[in-house]
C-alpha cells in the first residue's frame, strides 16, 4: 500500500478558520472600546480625571493617523525607526549566525566565549542605552547599536542551539560516506539548523522593536518611538496609540512574514515537529 | 579443483571499551570477538538487548574507533567509514531537505561526481527498490517503508564490498516489515552482496541469513553461531515450517539464557 | 607534568570559562587604563569597582536596588498569578479562549513598555506606574505559557487516568497541573526578563529612584563609570534570577529537561 501525505497549502481560507474568527474578535474589540469611551466621555469622571490626556477612542485613533500622515511626520518617523531597525537587526543577523556557528562547531571557542555571552544574555540590554547616548550621541548610530545588541543574542544562540541539535544519525550518514568534516557542515548542518536560526531571527524581532523604542528616548532626532515619547509629554494620547499600533503591526508583520521565510525555506520542519511530539525521532 | 574463496570479512579479537560519566571503570562492551565472512553471505547478529550490536557494527565500518583487534575487508585494514561499506541505519536518516533522488545520490555526490551524471545512475536504483515515479518526492511524503527503501537504494548505489545494517525495520509495523524482509532477499540475490545485519528479532534473521551469530550478554562474546540450511530462495511461509521453528527454538533460548545470566548479575549487582 | 594536563581534561570546562573571564576582565582593564583617556569612555573594571565603592559609601546602592526591587517584586508577583489563573481560565473555557486569544497574541508579542510613558503621565513619578508596568510586561509571557501547557497535555495520559474511572476534577489535578508545570515555569523565567526590562525603562521615563533612573542620571552627567555599575548590578540580578528558576523548575519539576 502505498501512501502519501499531501503537501499543506501556504494559504487556505475558510468562514471558521482561526484567522477569521481572531479578526473577528479584534474588530469586535475595538468596537467595544469605541463604545466604551463613548460613555466614559459623558460621565463626569472624565473631566475629573483629565482622561483625555492620556485615554483615546479608537476613532480618535484613526484621526491622528491621518493628521500625522498628511503633515509629513508620520512617514519621516518611520522611515527613521525603520533605517535603525534595519541596520541594527541585518548586523545582528550578521554577526549571531556565523558566531553561532563556529560557537556550536568549535568547542574551544564555545569554552571561552560562553561565560561572556551567558553574563551579557541575563542583563536587559536596554539598560545600556544611556551609556550609547553618552559614546555615541544622538541619531540613528546608537539606536542601531542598542537594537543589535537586543536582536544579536536570540540569533546567536538559537543557532547555536540549532547546530547542536542536528541528529547524529544524519551526520553519521554522511560520514559512513567517507564525507569530510566540511561535507558534513555544508550539506547536513546548515540545511537541518536553518528551521531554528530563522527562528532565532523572529525571537529577535521583539527585541529589536524595543531597541527602537529605548534607543530613541534617548537619543533621536526622529523616529517613531521618539514620536511616542512626545506626544506623551503634550499630552495627546492620539499620536502616541498612532505609534504604538504601527510598532505592533510591524513587529507581527515581520514575525508572520519569517515563518512563511521558514516554511518556504525548510518545508520538511513541520514534519519533524510532528514526529518529534510522537516520539517517533530519534535524537 | 574448487578454489576456496577468501574471506571477505576477517574480524580478530576484537576489543572495545567505554568510559562513562556514571561509572568510575570502564565498561567492556567485548573483549575478543573473532569470525569470518564469506562473500555474499548473509549474516545476522542476534543478541539480548544492550549487549553491543549495534555498537560491534559501527566499529565494523569504522564509525567508531576499536580498542584493539583486527578488521579485514577484502584483505585490507578498516579504519574509517568510506564507501567501500554501505551502513543501512536504524532511522531512515534521509536528509528532509531533499528529494528521494537527491538522497539516493548523497554517496556518489560525496565522492565528488557530478550530480547530473549521479542522478542518471540513481534512477536504476530507485526501480530496484520499488520506488519508480517517486523520484522527486520529499521523504515526508513518504510512509515508513518507502523511506527504508530509500535508505537501501542509498547504499547500494556506491556499490560497496559489504553492507552494514543496522535493524533497519525496526520502526516498520509488523506487515510492512514481512514485506520488506522479502524484498531485501530478493535485492540480495540480484545484488549478492555480503550482507550483516543486525536485528532483534529472531525470526528475522533466520529468515533472512545463511548463518546467525549470537552474541552473549555483556562483555559479549560470540556464545555460537547457528547455521541456517533453509535452502533459498526462502518464500514468506517457511517461517510457519518445522526446521524453521526448531531453529527460532534453538537461537531463543540461547538467547534466554544469556538474559538471565546477565539479570543474575544485575542481581548480585544490587545486592 | 602529566597529571595537570588529566585535571585540565576533567574540568576543561570550567576552567576554560575562569581563565576567559580573567583574562577578558585583564584586557579591557588594560585598554582602559592605556588606551583611553577620555573620561567618558574610559569605563575599566578598576573605574567601575571605584564607583561602586563611593556610591555604596553614600548607601546610594541600596536605596536604587531596593526602589527597583520592590517595582519588580510586587508587579511580578501580581502578574504571575493573574497570568496563571487566566492562564488555566483559558484553556478551560473555550468561548473566553476565542474572544481573548488574539489580544492576548498582540499583546504578547508587542513591545509593552511602549505605554510606559503613558502610563507615568497618568500615574505620576512614583512607584504605582512602575508596578502598572511591569505587570503588564509580566502578565502576558505567563498568561500564554500556563495556556499553552495546560493544552498541550498529552491525550494519552489523560486517556490512561479515565479508562481507571478518574472524574474531570481528578484529572485536572493529577494529570493535567503536573504535567503542565514545566511550562508554566517557562513562563515565569520568560516574564523575568521583560518584567525587568520593563521596571528599567519605565525608570528611564520618569522617575525618582532605581537602577534605571541610577543608569539614566549617571549618564546625563556624564559619569559613566557609575552608570556601568548600575549595568553590573542588573548583569548579577539577572544572573542570580536566572540560577534561581532553574534550580526551583529542577526541584518542582526534575522529570523535564528544559532546553533552553
Amino acid at each position: 500500500m502505498i501512501t502519501a501525505v499531501k503537501k499543506a497549502p501556504v494559504l487556505r481560507f475558510s468562514w471558521r478558520s482561526p484567522q477569521w474568527s481572531g479578526t473577528l474578535s479584534v474588530l469586535a474589540g475595538i468596537a467595544l472600546w469605541q463604545l466604551f469611551y463613548d460613555g466614559l466621555a459623558r460621565t463626569v469622571y472624565f473631566q475629573a480625571f483629565a482622561i483625555e490626556h492620556f485615554f483615546v477612542s479608537p476613532w480618535q485613533v484613526a484621526e491622528s493617523f491621518v493628521e500625522l500622515y498628511q503633515s509629513g511626520e508620520l512617514v519621516r518617523n518611520c522611515y527613521f525607526s525603520s533605517l535603525e531597525f534595519f541596520y541594527g537587526f541585518v548586523l545582528a543577523v550578521g554577526v549571531g549566525v556565523p558566531f553561532g556557528l563556529l560557537m556550536a562547531t568549535r568547542d574551544k571557542l564555545n569554552n571561552f566565549l560562553d561565560p561572556w555571552v551567558s553574563c551579557i544574555y541575563a542583563t536587559p540590554l536596554v539598560a545600556l542605552a544611556p551609556i550609547m547616548v553618552v559614546w555615541f550621541g544622538l541619531g540613528i548610530f546608537p539606536t542601531s547599536v542598542i537594537v543589535f545588541l537586543g536582536a544579536v543574542f536570540p540569533i546567536l544562540l538559537n543557532t547555536y542551539t540549532g547546530i547542536k541539535s542536528v541528529r547524529q544519525n544524519l551526520i553519521d550518514v554522511v560520514r559512513a560516506f567517507g564525507g569530510t568534516r566540511r561535507q558534513v557542515f555544508l550539506k547536513v548542518m546548515i540545511p537541518d539548523a536553518t528551521p531554528a536560526i530563522i527562528t532565532g531571527m523572529r525571537l529577535a524581532v521583539g527585541r529589536a522593536v524595543i531597541g527602537v523604542v529605548v534607543g530613541e528616548l534617548f537619543g533621536a532626532e526622529a523616529g517613531l518611538g521618539s514620536m511616542v515619547y512626545l506626544y506623551s509629554e503634550r499630552f495627546q494620547p492620539g499620536p502616541v496609540f498612532v505609534g504604538i499600533v504601527i510598532l505592533v503591526g510591524f513587529g507581527i508583520l515581520t514575525f508572520v512574514a519569517l515563518e512563511k521565510l521558514q516554511r518556504w525555506l525548510s518545508p520538511w520542519y513541520a514534519y519533524q515537529l510532528q514526529r518529534q511530539v510522537q516520539g517517533m525521532e530519534m535524537e | 579443483m574448487t578454489e576456496i574463496p577468501a574471506s571477505k570479512l576477517i574480524v580478530q579479537n576484537l576489543r572495545k571499551s567505554f568510559r562513562t560519566q556514571h561509572s568510575a571503570e570502564p565498561i567492556q562492551v567485548f573483549d575478543d570477538i573473532s569470525f569470518e565472512v564469506r562473500p555474499s553471505e548473509f549474516i545476522s547478529l542476534v543478541g539480548p538487548s544492550g549487549c553491543g550490536k549495534t555498537t560491534f557494527l559501527r566499529i565494523l565500518d569504522g564509525l567508531i574507533p576499536r580498542d584493539g583487534g583486527t578488521i579485514l575487508l577484502d584483505g585490507k585494514a578498516v579504519i574509517k567509514p568510506g564507501p567501500d561499506k554501505g551502513f543501512v541505519f536504524q532511522d531512515s536518516s534521509l536528509l528532509l531537505w531533499r528529494t528521494v533522488i537527491d538522497n539516493v545520490i548523497l554517496g556518489l555526490e560525496l565522492q565528488g561526481i557530478s550530480k547530473r551524471e549521479a542522478r542518471h545512475k540513481a534512477e536504476q536504483y530507485i526501480a530496484m527498490v520499488g520506488l519508480r515515479g517517486f523520484e522527486q518526492h520529499y521523504p515526508h511524503e513518504l510512509s515508513g517503508g518507502m523511506q527504508q527503501r530509500v535508505n537501501l537504494a542509498r547504499a547500494l548505489i556506491v556499490d560497496p564490498q559489504i553492507l552494514l545494517m543496522d535493524e533497519p525495520f525496526a520502526s516498520l509495523d509488523a506487515q510492512t516489515r514481512e514485506i520488506m524482509q522479502s524484498e531485501l532477499l530478493k535485492m540480495w540475490r540480484q545484488t549478492r552482496k555480503t550482507v550483516i545485519f543486525v536485528t532483534h528479532q529472531i525470526e528475522e534473521a533466520i529468515y533472512l541469513s545463511d548463518r546467525v551469530i549470537v552474541f552473549s550478554a555483556r562483555p559479549a562474546k560470540i556464545r555460537e553461531i547457528v547455521n541456517v540450511n533453509l535452502g533459498r530462495p526462502r518464500a514468506l511461509a517457511i517461517k510457519r515450517s518445522q526446521e524453521f521453528l526448531a531453529l527460532a527454538d534453538r537461537v531463543w533460548t540461547l538467547i534466554e539464557d544469556e538474559v538471565l545470566k546477565s539479570m543474575g548479575r544485575e542481581q548480585e549487582g544490587l545486592a | 607534568m602529566s597529571t595537570v594536563v588529566n585535571v585540565y581534561h576533567a574540568h576543561e570546562k570550567k576552567i576554560d570559562a575562569v581563565l576567559s573571564v580573567i583574562l577578558g576582565l585583564a584586557l579591557w582593564q588594560m585598554i582602559d587604563a592605556l588606551l583611553i583617556h577620555n573620561p567618558l569612555v574610559a569605563v575599566g573594571p578598576a573605574r567601575i569597582a571605584d564607583a561602586f565603592v563611593r556610591l555604596s559609601a553614600r548607601g546610594e546602592i541600596a536605596r536604587h536596588v531596593y526602589a527597583t526591587f520592590v517595582e519588580f517584586i510586587l508587579g511580578y508577583a501580581v502578574g504571575a498569578a493573574v497570568g496563571i489563573a487566566l492562564g488555566v481560565l483559558m484553556a478551560l473555557n473555550r468561548t473566553i479562549k476565542n474572544i481573548f486569544s488574539p489580544w492576548v497574541t498582540i499583546a504578547y508579542n508587542a513591545p509593552v513598555v511602549l505605554l510606559a510613558p503613558l502610563f507615568i503621565t497618568a500615574l505620576g513619578v512614583g512607584i504605582a506606574s512602575k508596578i502598572v508596568i511591569v505587570f503588564i510586561s509580566a502578565v502576558f509571557p505567563v498568561l500564554f505559557n500556563t495556556y499553552a501547557g495546560i493544552t498541550t497535555v498529552d491525550a494519552r495520559l489523560v486517556e490512561a487516568v479515565r479508562a481507571f474511572g478518574g472524574t474531570p476534577r481528578q484529572i485536572f489535578l493529577k494529570v493535567t497541573v503536573p504535567s503542565s508545570i514545566p511550562m508554566v515555569m517557562t513562563g515565569l523565567r520568560l516574564s523575568v526578563g521583560r518584567a525587568i526590562v520593563g521596571a528599567i525603562v519605565s525608570e528611564f521615563f520618569g522617575s525618582r529612584a532605581g537602577i534605571g533612573y541610577m543608569i539614566s542620571a549617571a549618564s546625563e552627567a556624564f559619569r559613566t563609570a557609575e552608570a556601568f555599575v548600575g549595568v553590573a548590578l542588573l548583569a548579577i540580578g539577572g544572573y542570580v534570577t536566572f540560577e534561581l528558576l532553574k534550580y526551583a523548575e529542577r526541584k518542582i519539576a526534575p522529570w523535564y529537561e528544559s532546553k533552553v
